[in-house]
């Protein structure tokens, strides 16, 4: 009786228990899940309120901008602020400018720092150390300490440098040292075998880097080209002060010329071209940001 | 196999040099044949502005293009905050750059004078007999220097107080007067309109304020308060020794200024200026009673009507007394067109030619209705005066005439080395202004020594001698 008695006793309270247990996990479980999700939420209410602001103004009337308290939604939604915008300056030929700049620059960027970084990562070579630090110390140099020394050799170089975009993609073609370092930190982490298994077969340096390491780099690669393609997509120094013609400007130039001394900019044809201009750096992320976060671990860049 | 490697890496080299060097950029490059080839060109540099530029590309270039079809004019358009670095860069190469404004961005005319960057224009004035009597001769005489003229100017405006004349209208007040010498317009007195006109103060998003200060440079509030803290000579030198920041009226300034906010409050505080401001603007927002501030308020605002969606009726008055008797209270701004020094030949005679055109009348007047900015010729003046539809012709002129009566050019323009000077008193008022606790007789002293420093310091480096 006792054995019976305490038989379903013995029982039913682990498993009561158990299943409590499991309750109480799951329970909590539901509450992590439910607080990550709000926190999410607020995150994600952070990250696109700036985008939804942008949104609602480009679709405000000029003065409608202006007002105060805002209208968090525009009255009468004008859709033609974006052909206005678009057509106050060439932005169609802006955005071609910008993709053949920041297209020819990726490319320069993705194959010569490759390069490099194969070259610090797996060759022997007196000094190579020392090399590797002084490259990384340029990244220490203010750009705005060298804009004119770097402007006047450009200007007494032979040749069409000036008003062109040479300047700006050329440089790119011999290496960034921050692009080096990453690749180089990727490169390191490939098994040294790959590339004696290729020597044996009578593979060159040349033949190892183009045939084993880019291929097994590639998210290295991937994130190496977004990066460099959303940088140059924005870049406004180095154009501002290399060209001189309105019709070869891209467009970081042509979104800054809405902006008008005084407090004349007029803030929704300003929001209509800022979207129109992020909105290839939205999509280029959002279609390779897997390459993207892997740069981020790859570098250790955060934030 | 090292070969290879070299080979392959020069390879590698010269293609990227030659795809990036020789493929034809997508713009600007489409040549224009011979004739193109044959054509002179000379580089006008020009702020961006969204009503400038268009005057600049659609009208005066072609104009000009028209009547002197052998010379192609490359507008050059740079955002103001930046045009300095790309001016410095472009005159250090000798990179041609004909036209621009030594106003815009930068340390102003001034310096730029003092480094030897503008053309003296006098013998070339002399050469055409060009007819300078159809300038305002106070403007005009800002550029000149030494018997020399370094520029035209082709705007030229004094700092007022522009008010919302809806917000007045609603709350059954007169509007301020049109004269400068109303002895009853003082600071006391614009502080009991902005009172009244003031609700919601601590609520930034549903607050009226009566009055937003934004005379600049900041030194120039004092001028109000009768306290001007230049030596006598400064503005005709560009140097000066010292600035007196600490003579009574001076603190009375610039606390006055700090108790519209933070005793009276009548004026929002920094980051609500700043917030205002970021949203587009403060006075153009329907919800700032009384703006003082520079004249550029007579074109900023000038979209601003009745007739638009959110719109107004505005008026302009002129700055208050912060002393009786004030003799000059308004800090003016002129922006010239300039050429650079060193232009020889023919491609001085093609800047000049096109200075000339933009100096002509019809230029002037095409600018005028375009962009709603005060001329700098008598005979366009009376036109300029109608184009505005709240207020009466005759009070506009009252009003406008009445600051070159009652002030001076700003220190921007005339003062050598003005960056660093406007960012050193900047950087320390900015605590002040934040600050509601703040002295400014606490504070003063230290700002008049450190701006006194960097003064003489500036004229060691430009070897100018006080003797």
């Amino acid at each position: 009786m006792a054995e019976q008695t305490l038989s379903p006793t013995f029982e039913t309270t682990p498993a009561g228990s158990a299943s409590r247990r499991a309750l109480t996990i799951q329970g909590q479980e539901r509450l992590m899940a439910t607080i990550s999700t709000t926190l999410l939420l607020l995150g994600l209410i952070v990250v696109l309120f700036p985008l939804f602001w942008m949104l609602s103004t480009s679709l405000k009337g000029e003065i409608e901008a202006l007002k105060i308290p805002p209208n968090w939604l525009p009255v009468k939604p004008q859709w033609y602020n974006y052909r206005d915008a678009l057509t106050f300056n060439p932005f169609v030929l802006y955005f071609r400018n910008t993709l053949y700049f920041a297209g020819m620059v990726v490319l320069g960027e993705v194959l010569s720092n490759s390069f490099i970084a194969y070259g610090f990562a797996r060759l022997r070579a007196p000094g190579r150390n020392l090399l590797f630090i002084m490259v990384l110390a340029t990244l220490m140099v203010p750009a705005e300490v060298t804009i004119i020394p770097t402007y006047i050799l450009f200007a007494n170089l032979p040749g069409q440098w000036l008003n062109s975009y040479n300047p700006l993609i050329i440089p790119a073609w011999l290496g960034s040292a921050y692009l080096i370092f990453l690749l180089r930190q990727f490169f390191l982490g490939i098994p040294m075998e790959y590339d004696e298994a290729a020597h044996m077969e009578g593979a060159s340096r040349l033949g190892i880097w183009w045939r084993i390491i880019l291929p097994l780099s590639k998210p290295a690669l991937g994130a190496v080209a977004i990066m460099s393609f959303i940088f140059h997509w924005n870049t406004f120094q180095g154009p501002l002060i290399y060209i001189n013609d309105n019709a070869k400007f891209p467009v970081s130039l042509g979104l800054s010329m809405f902006r008008t001394p005084f407090g004349g900019t007029p803030q929704h044809w300003y929001m209509a071209a800022s979207l129109s201009v992020i909105a290839p750096c939205i999509v280029v992320f959002f279609i390779a940001q897997r390459f993207f976060i892997q740069g981020i671990v790859i570098s250790g860049v955060k934030g | 196999m090292r070969v290879r490697m070299f080979t392959g890496l020069a390879a590698m080299l010269i293609a990227a040099v030659f795809l990036a060097a020789c493929a034809a950029a997508p713009a600007g490059d489409a040549g224009g044949g011979d004739a193109m080839m044959e054509q002179r060109e000379i580089v006008w540099m020009a702020r961006t502005n969204v009503v400038e530029n268009p005057w600049e590309q659609d009208v005066a270039i072609p104009a000009f293009e028209e009547a002197h079809p052998d010379i192609n004019v490359n507008l050059l358009i740079v955002d103001q905050a930046d045009i300095a670095v790309k001016r410095e860069a472009m005159i250090a190469a000798g990179e041609p750059l004909h036209v621009w404004s030594p106003n815009w961005g930068g340390n102003g005319f001034a310096s730029d004078r003092v480094r030897g960057l503008l053309m003296d224009l006098t013998p070339l004035i002399e050469r055409d007999n060009v007819d300078t009597s159809v300038f305002i001769p106070e403007v005009l005489s800002i550029y000149e220097n030494q018997g020399r003229l370094y520029g035209f100017p082709f705007l030229t405006t004094g700092s007022y107080t522009f008010y919302n004349m809806d917000l007045f209208d609603a709350a059954g007040l007169d509007y301020p007067p049109v004269s400068w010498d109303d002895a009853d317009w003082t600071w006391d007195r614009a502080l009991d309109i902005a009172q009244q006109l003031t609700s919601n103060p601590d609520d930034p998003m549903n607050a009226t304020y009566g009055w937003v200060e934004g005379i600049w440079p900041a030194e120039a509030i004092t001028w109000l308060f009768d306290a001007f803290p230049w030596p006598e000579d400064a503005f005709d030198t560009g140097f000066a020794q010292s600035i007196n920041f600490t003579s009574e009226g001076a603190v009375q300034a610039f606390q006055s200024r700090h108790d519209l906010t933070y005793l009276h409050k009548v004026a929002p505080d920094a980051a609500a200026a700043e917030g205002l401001n970021a949203l587009g603007g403060d006075f153009q927002s329907g919800k700032v009673a009384m703006k003082t501030t520079g004249g550029w308020g007579w074109w900023v605002y000038s979209p601003v009507t009745p007739d638009v969606e959110g719109g107004f009726c505005w008026g302009v008055a002129p700055l208050p007394f912060g002393a009786p008797g004030a003799p000059t209270r308004a800090v003016i701004f002129t922006d010239p067109w300039s050429i650079t020094q060193g232009l020889e030949g023919q491609e001085l005679d093609d800047a000049w030619a096109f200075m000339q055109y933009l100096i002509s009348e019809d230029a002037a007047r095409a600018y005028m209705q375009a962009t709603n900015t005060p001329p700098t010729q008598f005979k366009l003046l009376e036109e300029w005066y109608q184009q505005f539809g709240c207020m009466d012709p005759e009070d506009v002129k009252t009003v406008y005439q009445g600051a070159f009566q009652n002030g001076l050019e700003s220190s921007n323009h005339l003062m050598v080395g003005f960056d660093e000077i406007n960012s050193t008193w900047d950087n320390m008022l900015g605590e002040f202004w934040n600050d509601p606790d703040g002295q400014a007789a606490d504070l003063l002293p230290g700002i008049e020594e450190a701006v006194s420093e960097v003064l003489v310091r500036i004229a060691e480096e430009e070897d100018f001698s006080f003797e």
